[in-house]
């Protein structure tokens, strides 16, 4: 995003939007007693705020800056990590959404690792797949860190260090404070913010290009594959982010964890249908920016962008009312926050639940509420140090956080929950092979240790790996 | 749950070993068939994650998976199969028409049919699937 002096507009609706925040968190806060208020928000949240809230969770300012530079780079390629959408956002609900709930409710159950020990009778793989957790969490934490660092500075114009420290602390007050209680009702807030934002560029983004078709035909001319069916990546390519995204959205422990929050499992019914209109709704700048973007340059009335992570403040600054333009800042905090606050949760509850649980440890709940706080500013501090010291280690670790979860924990959870030949040699075998290809393959290819041809993605490798090896050992050991 | 050996697991098996082949041909430096490959591994791991979610003897939404699902390779394969659009080739819906039959089928009939299937079949084959 580039760095201008923020205007009066920029400045009211920045300050505007993190004092809602602020004031919804220290509410909340105040309702926050237990550790049940702390990590499942007392198990009370209705379907509109769950709905809105796991939608707020699961776009990160990817969807707002990341996705319309990639759209603007590589077309109709980067579409495939938003088009499995149309199926996961009804296969979250069908394959974890009223297991988890039941689970949770007869079990207590407070975390993901919780479910993975109860389903297999075992502290080991409890213990495992909090450490996936906790490994994932810092790395995913501190991209999004350094990314709303990057937010606040172009609002407020304060620095991209201040910006970080102030993003981080704004988001620490109520995570610390009110867990994921305090989390659920500023993701409502957050939620319905992200959805106006990228509706109404959407609607400037259609207009300023006068129509869809007016903006294929001026790209068709130049570029066809940029709008044909797989981008200017090929079709390899965007068929690997499909599997990627589409099986690795079960794996996600900060959208998992929420089915336990729900008041009643009734209220699932309507979910789907819910969290998919929030979604779309939420997506439309995704694609809309960059395609307009791309078919604006090309026609020469807008610049083109430094890098693909500056088309979305580009076609803002050029294109829609500096109010609009604040409001999508706004909506891009509001993503980030939402995201670093569910990952600050489980991440605490993974060292003050899981692990000492794992170890025969169990802490009480009155000490879990008040490690749980101490935990989250610990991790949060940690992910700011990580986000201010680390330079283009900082897109690694997001990358390597997404793609832990999916291999660690799909196979386990997602094909745990719903297959009965599933088991604890499998879970382990799985997990254990997550953690270290993950890790393994990630640092080399990082490194250039080794290069993979065009299409084969680490994640993709390990998802189906680890998905072979909870299969195939859990079939030859029959627990 | 779905029982040990079970169609929606053989058809996940299947899937992923397709994907993993996918893989391996692109490593090995074959890209003809990998896309192939891919687009229909990747479909069977999906139908049978679906159909494990769904359980056994839930008949409307294991068709409504098989529907979205069968949509979804079709549209992939149509992306696969189809020339790729020209510059003054024709539009559909505003886009290229090879693209707009990808995005009809693999992203408008599952965002549609899955959403609706799940709340119309909720009480019938969903609540009480605690397992």
């Amino acid at each position: 995003m580039n760095s201008t002096a923020p205007s009066g507009t920029l400045l009211a609706i920045g300050l505007a939007y993190f004092a809602v925040c602020a004031a919804i968190g220290w509410w909340a806060s105040r309702r926050t007693k237990t550790a049940e208020d702390f990590f499942v928000a007392a198990r009370g949240i209705g379907l509109v705020p769950f709905a809105l809230a796991a939608m707020a969770s699961t776009l990160s300012g990817f969807a707002f800056i990341g996705g319309p530079g990639l759209v603007y780079g590589v077309g109709l390629t980067a579409m495939f990590i938003i088009l499995p959408a149309a199926l996961t956002n009804t296969y979250g609900a069908l394959v974890l959404g009223v297991r988890m709930r039941a689970l949770g409710e007869r079990h207590r159950l407070v975390t993901i690792p919780d479910a993975i020990g109860l389903r297999y009778d075992s502290r080991a793989a409890q213990g495992l797949s909090a450490v996936a957790i906790l490994v994932g969490v810092v790395g995913y934490v501190a991209t999004n860190v350094l990314a709303l660092g990057v937010v606040v500075h172009a609002l407020f114009g304060v620095g991209l260090v201040p910006g970080i420290w102030i993003g981080a602390a704004i988001t620490l007050a109520y995570s610390a404070g009110g867990g994921i209680l305090a989390g659920i009702w500023v993701d409502v807030f957050q939620g319905a913010l992200m959805a106006v934002a990228s509706t109404i560029v959407f609607v400037f983004a259609l207009d300023s290009g006068n129509g869809l078709a007016a903006i294929t035909q001026v790209i068709q001319r130049v570029d066809p594959t940029f709008l044909g069916p797989w981008g200017t990546r090929g079709a390899m390519v965007a068929l690997s982010f499909f599997f990627v995204f589409a099986v690795g959205s079960l794996g996600q422990p900060h959208i998992a964890h929420k089915y336990y929050m729900l008041k009643d499992a009734r209220r699932l019914r309507w979910y789907p249908v819910l969290m998919t209109i929030a979604m779309l709704l939420a997506q439309l700048l995704f694609v809309g920016v960059g395609v307009a973007a791309k078919a604006l340059v090309l026609r020469g009335e807008l610049p083109a962008p430094a890098t693909p992570d500056d088309t979305t403040a580009t076609f803002l600054l050029a294109q829609v009312p500096v109010a609009v333009s604040a409001l999508v800042f706004a909506g891009v905090a509001a993503a980030i926050m939402s995201t670093v606050n569910s990952f600050l949760n489980i991440g605490a509850a993974a060292i003050t639940h899981d692990i000492p649980k794992a170890c025969g440890r169990a802490i009480d709940p009155a000490t879990q509420l008040a490690m749980g706080r101490r935990w989250t500013v610990v991790l949060s501090i940690a992910a700011a140090l990580t986000a201010m010291f680390s330079g283009t280690l900082v897109a690694f670790l997001g990358i390597f956080g997404y793609g832990l979860f999916a291999c660690a924990l799909v196979p386990a959870l997602a094909l745990g929950l719903t297959w009965e030949g599933g088991t604890k040699e499998g879970a382990l075998a799985s997990m254990a092979t997550g953690l270290v290809l993950t890790a393994a393959l990630e640092v080399a290819a990082w490194t250039k240790l080794i290069s993979l041809p065009t299409g084969v993605t680490v994640t993709g490798l390990t998802l189906v790996t680890t998905m072979l090896v909870y299969v195939f050992v859990s079939m030859r050991r029959k627990t | 749950m779905s029982s040990r050996l079970s169609a929606p697991i053989l058809l996940l098996t299947l899937g992923l070993l397709l994907v993993a082949g996918a893989y391996l041909l692109l490593l090995a430096g074959s890209e003809a068939a990998a896309p192939w490959l891919m687009a229909a591994g990747s479909t069977l791991v999906l139908t049978g994650l679906g159909l494990l979610g769904v359980g056994p003897r839930r008949p409307y939404l294991g068709a409504a998976v098989l529907i979205a699902c069968g949509c979804t390779f079709a549209g992939l394969a149509i992306g696969l199969a189809m020339t790729p659009p020209t510059a003054d080739g024709p539009l559909l819906l505003g886009l290229p028409r090879v693209t707009a039959l990808l995005l009809l089928l693999t992203g408008a009939v599952p965002v549609v049919l899955l959403p609706i299937a799940y709340g119309a079949f909720f009480r019938r084959e969903v609540l009480g699937d605690d397992e």
